[in-house]
């Protein structure tokens, strides 16, 4: 009696355990690869870490404080928002209509499909350097369009003045971008059924009444969460800005993400990259919960 | 399963004696050391291992490993592994790294090892001094040397009948001469962006005759209106003489512009001279010694790539054998023919080699009274970050106009003073 109250026992605890005890090798690897660096990066930025300096100190708050009086942090987080800002905005309405486009069948469809979408499928380094080279101040090509056009009498130097060089490089990132929010709205649009569609020519709507009554609420989560991502990996997004302007010139084209590259490898201050990665964290969580909450994203799914 | 076991256990068992018994028989064990290249070409890179197996050769019982690490990446990377405590044996050290990589106490003095050195006359004492600059001690040894002579395109003189220029003097005149927009063609490939500051610094020096950037006092000489003065006319050649693009060339894009034919003259170091040769055709481009201030002398910045042992190295001794093997003459002269540099070892300067074709500019700067060699302060521990950033960030902001040429070599002096003497309180 009393060895089967206790093996009773023993079986509960390990029901208990046992979905932890699943969830133990995602655990170990969140910790190893997610936990640890975070922790790790937080307490750097407390620190006066420089790669160049061989003596490593606690130092509180003085990596923040210098970083958030220098100059160039409000350009930079100006320069990041009109990043996000511009990216965003073109991405997504250009990729709204190429895929509504991109929707109805016509002949040829599968092979522009396949050119319109190539972009995306491009790395980073390569579409930096392509438009490096279309910018460029004296074979660019945009420069030998505009010149043919008779809009320009001198080539624009674009990527060496402070005043184009960022709308350069986001210019590059629309044209990236925009596959991305065409083949995420395609798929979404392809899983809507036709027959509501065929209800609403029966009611007699419109192309544009069907459009915003039936395609933009099927499409709406689809929307919400692409867009959520597409804000958060911009803002995270370096490679061309690396490429094609190094963030110059004098900071005119950083964005948080560059600047914190700039600060780790060229200034080789992993305390202050590490404040600015800290405070870069702060920003994007603080973005998320508005996001979320304005949005009502656990409501999204419903119709 | 278990029959498995056993075949798998033994044959372990096999293997493991077979190799205890190879490792007792042939005698001693090899010591392997690395080496890591920083400044890598792929043609650098093949003689780099040519050379290993020679002296692998040579010494039977060392085996060199290389690590060939990209030059935009070393500086970066060896301050990593610094830091990791995972230093190569060996690493080709350049002159601005010193100080800094010095400064961690990861560098061995080469001192004892090179005064015990059978070949240790053959080598310049100006070119060791110049390995000694931090703290007095043979941190680094260097092995080729590196200063700019002028490029310039003969065909684009000859079209305005302008002779070489000699002198600071003609040579702004001659920018100026050749320069026309609208045929693409300008007199300079201005260097705006990363490495600004040495092409600028030779002029300002030059104008006051100066060989420090600081004089007794520790003041830095470049708030001296000769020297602003000197800045100003230097970078007139953006505003007139480049493309506005060139706010941001770095060292590949001057290089291209020249051997494109966007740029008439360049200054650059001898290894320019390979990648002309590869890219222009003869007769578009030919090298002189940069041109003379007022004074009658050539003010020129020199650098180096010398050699480092790591002082965690385990075998210092296989170590300071290898470094001790490029350094000798006949290595060392093939070292500076397959890169295009002028080595260290006396003996090479008379060779054929470095006193004909383009590289005879370099030799013949090097062996004229006239030129004057000075170093940066790359002792300062900020010296990285003056070098790659406040100069380009102070430079840049006045060719946007947004601070005048004073205000610019002020701001240049604040730092270099305030870096010079943090850099004595700690000494």
């Amino acid at each position: 009696m009393r060895v089967k109250v206790a093996s009773s026992y023993l079986s509960r605890r390990r029901k208990l355990l046992e979905p932890y005890l699943y969830l133990l090798p995602g655990i170990c690897l969140l910790i190893v690869f997610m936990i640890y660096p975070i922790a790790k990066g937080v307490f750097t930025s407390f620190c006066h870490y420089k790669l160049n300096d061989p003596n490593t100190y606690f130092s509180g708050l003085h990596n923040y404080r210098v970083v958030l009086s220098e100059p160039e942090f409000r350009l930079v987080l100006s320069n990041s928002l009109w990043w996000v800002l511009g990216s965003i905005t073109f991405q997504f309405t250009l990729g709204l209509i190429l895929a509504v486009l991109l929707n109805r069948p016509f002949w040829g469809r599968g092979l522009y499909q396949a050119v319109v979408l190539a972009p995306w499928a491009v790395p980073g380094f390569l579409i930096g350097l392509i438009w490096k080279w279309l910018f460029n101040g004296q074979y660019g090509v945009i420069n030998d369009l505009l010149l043919r056009l008779r809009l320009i009498e001198k080539p624009i130097s674009f990527l060496a003045m402070p005043s184009t060089a960022l709308q350069s490089v986001i210019v590059a990132n629309i044209w990236y971008g925009i596959p991305f929010f065409a083949i995420m709205i395609l798929a979404a649009l392809q899983s809507i059924p036709t027959e509501i569609y065929d209800a609403a020519d029966v009611d007699g709507a419109g192309p544009i009444t069907k459009f915003f009554r039936i395609t933009l609420p099927y499409i709406r989560p689809t929307i919400l969460v692409t867009i959520l991502l597409r804000v958060i990996w911009i803002l995270n997004y370096a490679d061309i800005i690396y490429v094609m302007t190094k963030g110059g010139p004098l900071n005119s084209s950083d964005t948080l993400a560059s600047y914190i590259i700039h600060k780790a490898y060229t200034v080789l201050d992993f305390g202050q990259a590490s404040a600015l990665g800290v405070i870069f964290m702060l920003i994007l969580l603080a973005y998320t919960v508005t996001y979320l909450t304005l949005t009502k994203f656990s409501r999204a799914g419903e119709l | 399963m278990k029959r498995h076991v056993t075949v798998v256990f033994s044959l372990a068992l096999i293997v493991a004696t077979t190799l205890f018994v190879s490792l007792t028989v042939t005698a001693k064990p090899k010591t392997t050391i690395e080496f890591m290249e920083t400044l890598t070409s792929p043609a650098r890179t093949v003689f780099v291992k040519e050379l290993i197996t020679e002296f692998e050769k040579e010494n039977p019982d060392i085996h060199v490993e290389l690590l060939s690490v990209p030059w935009e990446q070393a500086h970066d990377k060896i301050l990593t592994l610094m830091a990791a405590g995972n230093l190569p044996d060996v690493l080709e050290m350049a002159a601005n790294w010193v100080a800094e990589m010095s400064a961690t106490g990861k560098v061995e003095d080469l001192g004892p090892y090179l005064e015990k050195w059978e070949y240790k006359d053959t080598l310049s004492e100006s070119g060791l001094a110049l390995g000694r600059t931090y703290k007095n001690t043979q941190y680094v040894i260097p092995q080729s040397l590196y200063f700019q002579c002028m490029y310039y395109r003969p065909d684009w003189l000859k079209e305005k009948d302008l002779p070489v220029p000699t002198t600071i003097d003609e040579f702004y005149n001659a920018v100026n001469k050749v320069t026309n927009p609208s045929k693409n063609r300008y007199g300079y490939a201005f260097r705006g962006g990363m490495g600004t500051w040495t092409h600028v610094l030779n002029f300002i020096m030059a104008a006051g005759g100066w060989t420090n950037y600081f004089d007794d006092q520790g003041r830095a000489v470049f708030r001296d209106p000769k020297a602003v003065a000197a800045f100003k006319r230097f970078m007139d050649m953006y505003f007139n003489n480049a493309p506005a693009d060139a706010l941001n060339w770095g060292y590949a894009e001057t290089v291209n512009a020249f051997t494109t034919g966007t740029a008439g003259f360049i200054i650059q170091d001898s290894e320019v001279i390979g990648t002309c040769e590869e890219a222009m055709s003869p007769g578009t481009f030919a090298v002189a010694p940069h041109p003379v201030a007022a004074d009658g002398k050539r003010y020129l910045v020199s650098g180096y790539i010398g050699l480092s042992m790591m002082s965690d190295s385990k075998n210092k001794d296989a170590a300071w054998k290898f470094i001790s093997f490029l350094l000798r003459p006949d290595i060392n002269t093939r070292w500076g023919k397959a890169t295009t540099t002028i080595p260290i070892t006396k003996a090479a300067w008379q060779d054929p080699f470095f006193s004909q074709g383009h590289i005879a500019a370099y030799t013949q700067t090097l062996q004229d009274p006239r030129t004057v060699f000075f170093m940066h302060p790359d002792y300062l521990p900020e010296w990285g970050e003056f070098f790659s950033r406040i100069t380009v960030k102070e430079i840049q902001s006045y060719l946007l106009g947004r601070q005048d040429a004073k205000a610019t070599m002020d701001a240049i002096s604040d730092y270099l003073e305030s870096a010079l003497a943090k850099y004595k309180s700690k000494k």
